[in-house]
């Protein structure tokens, strides 16, 4: 017995000091260490990793094959090479480890030490709300001037020119300079625009519209510029292929103020939202403008869908393809469908694009018929929300939904990783597009930005950025972007 | 008169004469110079070098091929539908086949089948040949949209076979070697051989043109191929740059043609007046305008009125030029 005892103490020592052997063994370079389990081709395995200060070297040991594995080596931009392979049969595997080990929750501990405390200060991170930012809003930060590129599909679009005055708000308080594209019309304009964009000093960009898809990512990575925006109009979440960009940050994904089971895009929520609160209105007989829907453009198919379903969930059993508008404004088929809507006994019309080629006609009838649409809190809907012809209105507020692209991609252009990802993938937002059905909403929201405010302030805006803020993370987008029209409206009264 | 008299030509006349056929020259160097320094040196920074020698080739290309278009006296708005067409049935066919080589060859065999469609019609129909190319340019376009169907770009990374792919320095130094080679060629061909004069008297007056043993119907045909030509290499190489190609591909091409001829100081009326360096000059100061004003990030006003303000200068000092008195046509 005491001789069993004997041999299993023995083992335990042995293994001890084998594990302090193999942890005394990483050298002195090496400031900082994780470890944690996974699986290769060699099999499962526990991997301790350790790197210096700046990332840019490793140090891997595990064991396999009964054996122990050292790998060591340099590290570029997130690309390992491997220097020294104990075995010589696991360098191979070194790549995918070190992206494991990046990746991984674990955080990195100092050798020798406890948690760093900007690690420990991320997980007892106080709410955005919170905070506060220890900077005086004058353009100190950051120290040399970041220009972030805007790749834009029309210039004098009215949500443009609004995402610009947010831009100008921002430049005013930080030192950021924004530099925009001509309109865009084709993929070779586009590549283009990249290009210029980094010959200008531009390290960050900003895919407010991409129509070159996965290419302008590769160019913008090309020049060393890190792209946050959509990509063909979506994300990470329903393109898993970003991922393989390492300059590529993220999106936003689109959420509803209403509750819609299932999963859905932002066009099929737009939709859901326009006939859901039309119908909940009590309109009896509602025409569909279905805009690019009936040539098969996927966004109308989806706000379409989005619609009937919406009509649906609050009981509207009265729709029919009879009632759909096809086609564009501007063509005669348009023209005789409107004109066959107005003379009808329709007693409101829902658009999938604009709504105002509807007024002056709705207007001239006489006819008390109310109108929706996906579109903006400018003067021109706020006057006829006002006068009662525009009853609903599904609005994107530009900077609580295409502003939260901005600190992604500054942060990124700063060189704060952690601030780029989320489980070691490119960052998915939610945020929320608001369904505006009453007047006092809309006077609301158009008469703040009127004034020159925004939802999200500068100071808001701050807390999403790392260098002002150590305690911000990935989730602090969220925190500060995502608002609900409530919300929104709650902060300004 | 005497011969003094005669062979003396009034120095004002000559100076005017010199500036207006320099203007286009003046002109590139002051945007140049102007954007240069504005820009802080930017425009010239090796990384917009580069980007500037990609984004001028599409444009040249079209437009040096079109030098002898418009020589020959012929007003083609179709150029931008004819490069969408090819580009687009190219891409197609380099994805169905996994091979750039079947897209190129589809390529020139589509823009030169387009391009002999524009010179019959301008050879044998009797309706003014401009009327033809805005159709033209309509039908390929709808062509294009009926031929995508439901899709919007066509992606080279869908090939079946992976497609090479070139890096930001490699295509440069591709394009500018085309536009190089090109243009010499196009050189060559307009001032040292009959193409050239021909198509210019054509231009000039094609009854002059006939009378004097020039076919109508051989220098139609010439000049279309030729222009033809410069619009496959700028298809097979804007769709080896972006890989992404679409029915809106080129839409801007047959305006910039247009407006880099006139910079490049050649009338589009064509004629004796033509040259094959308006292509060329032209584009490339299109091109230092476009990108300057991008770096200066001014609003889109600002651009129009300084692309305005550009254009109508040269295009004023280039007049200095023309002659004022022209025999009736």
């Amino acid at each position: 017995m005491k001789k069993l005892i004997a041999l299993v103490l023995a083992a335990v020592m042995v293994f001890a000091l084998a594990g302090a052997v193999m942890a005394e063994e990483i050298p002195a370079d090496y400031t900082q260490v994780k470890v944690f389990d996974g699986t290769y081709g060699f099999g499962d395995a526990e991997i301790t990793a350790a790197t210096n200060d700046d990332q840019s070297a490793f140090y891997i040991t595990f064991e396999c094959f009964d054996e122990d594995q050292i790998l060591e080596g340099t590290i570029d931009d997130g690309i390992v090479t491997v220097d020294y392979d104990l075995t010589g049969f696991v360098a191979g595997d070194a790549q995918l480890i070190w992206d494991d080990a990046v990746a991984s929750e674990e955080p990195w501990t100092p050798i020798g030490g406890e948690a760093p405390a900007e690690e420990a200060v991320a997980e007892d991170a106080a709410p955005a709300e919170d905070v506060v930012i220890d900077y005086a809003f004058d353009r100190s930060w950051p120290e040399e001037e970041l220009k972030v590129a805007m790749a834009v599909y029309d210039t004098t679009d009215e949500q443009f020119l609004a995402m610009r005055e947010y831009n100008d708000y921002l430049e005013q308080n930080f030192n950021i300079k924004f530099m925009y594209s001509e309109s865009i019309a084709s993929a070779e304009d586009e590549i283009a625009f990249v290009d210029s964009a980094a010959a200008a000093g531009c390290k960050a960009y900003f895919g407010y519209y991409n129509i070159a898809e996965t290419e302008t990512v590769k160019e913008a990575q090309a020049h060393g510029m890190f792209y946050a925006g959509g990509v063909g109009g979506v994300g990470y979440d329903q393109r898993p292929e970003l991922a393989d960009y390492d300059n590529y940050v993220g999106s936003y994904t689109l959420k509803s103020d209403l509750e819609v089971e299932g999963d859905h895009n932002g066009d099929y929520l737009g939709g859901y939202a326009l006939g859901y609160a039309m119908a909940q209105k009590g309109y009896q007989h509602i025409a569909y403008c279905e805009g690019g829907a009936s040539f098969g453009v996927q966004m109308f198919v989806d706000r379409k869908d989005g619609f009937i379903d919406g009509l649906t969930a609050a009981g509207y059993d009265n729709f029919s393809d009879a009632d759909l508008v096809s086609g564009w404004p501007g063509t005669d088929e348009f023209a005789a469908q409107q004109t066959a809507v107005i003379a009808g006994d329709y007693d409101a019309v829902v658009s999938s694009f604009n709504v105002a080629m509807w007024f002056q006609p709705v207007m001239e009838s006489g006819k008390q018929i109310g109108l929706a649409a996906i579109g903006e809190a400018n003067e021109t809907y706020k006057d006829f929300f006002d006068m009662g012809v525009v009853q609903t209105v599904v609005y994107d507020c530009e900077e609580t939904v295409f502003g939260v692209y901005l600190p992604m991609a500054i942060n990124a252009a700063m060189g704060y990783d952690d601030m780029t990802k989320q489980d070691g993938h490119p960052l998915v937002i939610p945020v929320t597009r608001w369904t505006i059905t009453e007047a006092e909403q809309m006077d609301a929201i158009y008469e703040y930005h009127a004034a020159g405010n925004f939802f999200v302030s500068a100071e808001d805006f701050a807390k999403t950025l790392k260098g002002l803020n150590p305690a911000a993370t990935s989730d602090t987008y969220e925190e500060v972007f995502n608002l609900t029209l409530d919300e929104a409206l709650a902060k300004i009264q | 008169m005497s011969e003094a008299a005669v062979k003396t030509k009034k120095p004002s006349k000559v100076n005017a004469r010199l500036i207006g056929d320099m203007a286009p020259y003046i002109g590139l160097v002051l945007v140049v110079v102007v954007f240069y320094i504005l820009t802080g040196g930017a425009l010239l920074n090796g990384t917009n070098i580069q980007a500037m020698a990609n984004n001028v080739i599409t444009t040249a290309m079209c437009t040096i091929g079109a030098v002898f278009v418009f020589a020959a006296g012929y007003f083609d708005m179709a150029v931008g539908g004819a490069l969408c067409f090819s580009a687009v049935l190219g891409a197609m066919a380099t994805i169905s086949s996994g091979s750039l080589f079947v897209g190129a060859i589809v390529i020139l065999a589509v823009s030169l089948g387009l391009g002999c469609i524009k010179a019959t019609l301008a050879s044998f129909v009797n309706v003014p040949f401009f009327i033809f190319t805005i159709i033209l340019g309509s039908i390929f376009s709808a062509i294009v949209l009926v031929i995508m169907g439901k899709e919007t770009t066509v992606l080279l990374k869908n090939a079946v076979k992976p497609i090479p792919e070139l890096d930001f320095t490699q295509m440069s130094i591709i394009s500018v070697i085309c536009l190089a080679v090109f243009f010499i060629l196009c050189l060559i061909a307009f001032r040292y051989t009959p193409i050239g004069p021909k198509a210019k008297n054509m231009g000039g007056n094609v009854f002059a043109a006939k009378q004097s043993g020039i076919s109508k119907t051989k220098t139609t045909f010439t000049v279309f191929i030729i222009g033809a030509i410069g619009i496959a290499i700028a298809a097979f190489l804007l769709m080896l740059r972006t890989r992404t190609v679409g029915a809106t591909t080129a839409g801007s091409v047959g305006n910039d043609v247009m407006v880099a001829l006139v910079l490049g100081g050649m009338p589009l009326s064509g004629g004796p007046r033509s040259k094959i360096s308006a292509g060329l000059i032209g584009s490339i100061t299109i091109t230092v305008l476009n990108s300057g004003l991008v770096i200066l990030g001014l609003n889109t006003g600002e651009v129009q009125i300084i692309r305005g303000i550009v254009f109508i200068v040269v295009v004023l000092v280039s007049s200095l030029s023309y002659r004022g008195k022209l025999l009736p046509r």
